[in-house]
């Protein structure tokens, strides 16, 4: 495996690599998930200082602690994404940003590089789109709490104080939407990396 | 699926962790003993993973990118370059014939005239080894930090000077310490132990004779400092 070019192996293979401090394959994993990574980082923090800080400490922990991926429990994708995702919430709760940052997306461009303008990527952003607009078709306020407590990392009492809604009516609008999410994502929800 | 489970709504907060911390451990030990809620965890998660594709998706900015492979790519080396005692990259080692740290961060870069190299290592912010000034005072190379920080190390006659701008302190009681990395041997601890002052900055002279190609690492170590690198390098920079 050593002798092959990395950007042809799947990600589960390039994980043995990391795991013995191949630099090269680290390298593809970044380039095939850092997109994605930026995007939630940067939509959870609202900034692209706190992004990019964000995203460096997930990639540099993926770094030293590539021993620690399960192929059994999930994709390469989904455990960057969940470190991603619990990075950020550190840092919002250590900044306190959580007043600051935006909780839409509007205003953002789309800035893809030419060489990210893979048939992976396009398959990437078909599946963005499709989420997003699943998404945007729930009730708005079962899209909000969901929004809230993913992008926002907010509990559902943090929600409830802030919506002045009883948390039994906001766990309920929780697993409302999720249920109607997957109705409506069905294959989308295991995209292969 | 029956709902013989009065927490199926718990079960979905639990999957997009929005119980608070002391309803998710107790939530925790209700699922070892529900496979009803597990059951239903189990369906909300690949949701729940899919989230993040919701964001709206942006490339990040290549400059990142220069700054961590220059971080992964040195504590690779450093590693490697720690022995038997480092549990990582024996199996490259064994692959492929040895090359410096400089040649492998940089080597595919090699046809790019020098200018243009310099000036794109500028761009993307991974200064190690660029050569900033010469002159009668010796010379200055600025190398690699963490973010906002400038590391800047100052060569006269074989004498080292190491500045450093926008350097967070040593957490967790430690001291900085500077290693000196020679050829393919391994980092010798440079004699040098510091830590930054409130604003961030640190002037350290460096008491080991430097010569070209030198890499001089800095790690944060225990009080006192250690006879290896315990932790991966910080701040790096290579010899002119």
């Amino acid at each position: 495996m050593g002798d092959s070019d990395p950007r042809l192996l799947a990600d589960e293979d390039l994980m043995q690599l990391v795991r013995h401090g191949d630099a090269g394959a680290f390298e593809v994993v970044y380039e095939r998930h850092s997109t994605a990574a930026y995007s939630l980082a940067y939509r959870m923090t609202g900034r692209r200082g706190a992004a990019e800080d964000v995203v460096q400490e997930a990639f540099l922990s993926l770094w030293r602690s590539g021993a620690r991926y399960d192929r059994t429990r999930g994709s390469v994708r989904t455990w960057v994404l969940g470190i991603v995702h619990h990075r950020a919430i550190d840092a919002l709760r250590r900044s306190m940003v959580h007043d600051r940052r935006r909780a839409s997306d509007e205003g953002l461009e789309e800035r893809f590089e030419a060489a990210d303008r893979t048939d992976l990527q396009a398959v990437r952003r078909q599946e963005a789109a499709e989420i997003q607009s699943a998404l945007q078709a729930l009730p708005p306020d079962q899209c909000r709490v969901i929004e809230l407590a993913y992008f926002g990392g907010f509990s559902h009492t943090e929600i409830a104080e802030m919506l002045d809604t009883p948390v039994g009516t906001i766990k309920g609008r929780i697993r409302l939407g999720l249920e109607k999410l997957r109705g409506e994502l069905g294959d989308l929800m295991e995209l292969p990396a | 699926m029956p709902d013989r489970c009065s927490r199926r709504d718990d079960a979905a907060s639990w999957a997009l962790g929005a119980l608070p911390e002391a309803e998710a451990a107790a939530f925790a030990q209700h699922l070892a003993g529900c496979q009803e809620c597990r059951a239903r965890v189990a369906a909300l998660q690949p949701v729940v993973d899919a989230l993040p594709m919701a964001a709206r998706q942006e490339a990040p900015p290549p400059e990142l990118k220069g700054r961590i492979m220059a971080v992964v790519r040195s504590e690779a080396e450093l590693l490697q370059a720690s022995g038997p005692q480092a549990d990582r990259v024996r199996e490259r080692a064994a692959q492929e014939p040895r090359r410096g740290w400089w040649h492998r961060t940089f080597g595919a870069l090699r046809p790019v005239p020098a200018a243009v190299l310099a000036t794109m290592l500028l761009a993307i912010g991974v200064t190690a080894g660029i050569l900033v000034s010469t002159g009668g005072g010796g010379s200055v190379v600025h190398g690699f930090g963490p973010r906002g920080a400038s590391v800047a190390l100052h060569v006269d006659d074989g004498r080292g000077r190491l500045e450093l701008e926008g350097m967070p302190a040593p957490t967790g009681g430690r001291i900085y310490q500077v290693w000196l990395v020679r050829g393919a041997g391994p980092p010798v601890s440079a004699d040098a132990l510091f830590t930054v002052a409130p604003d961030g900055q640190a002037d350290v002279e460096i008491p080991k004779r430097l010569r070209a190609d030198d890499r001089i690492l800095v790690t944060a170590e225990p009080m006192g400092g250690s006879a290896q690198p315990t932790s991966p390098p910080v701040a790096g920079v290579t010899v002119a």
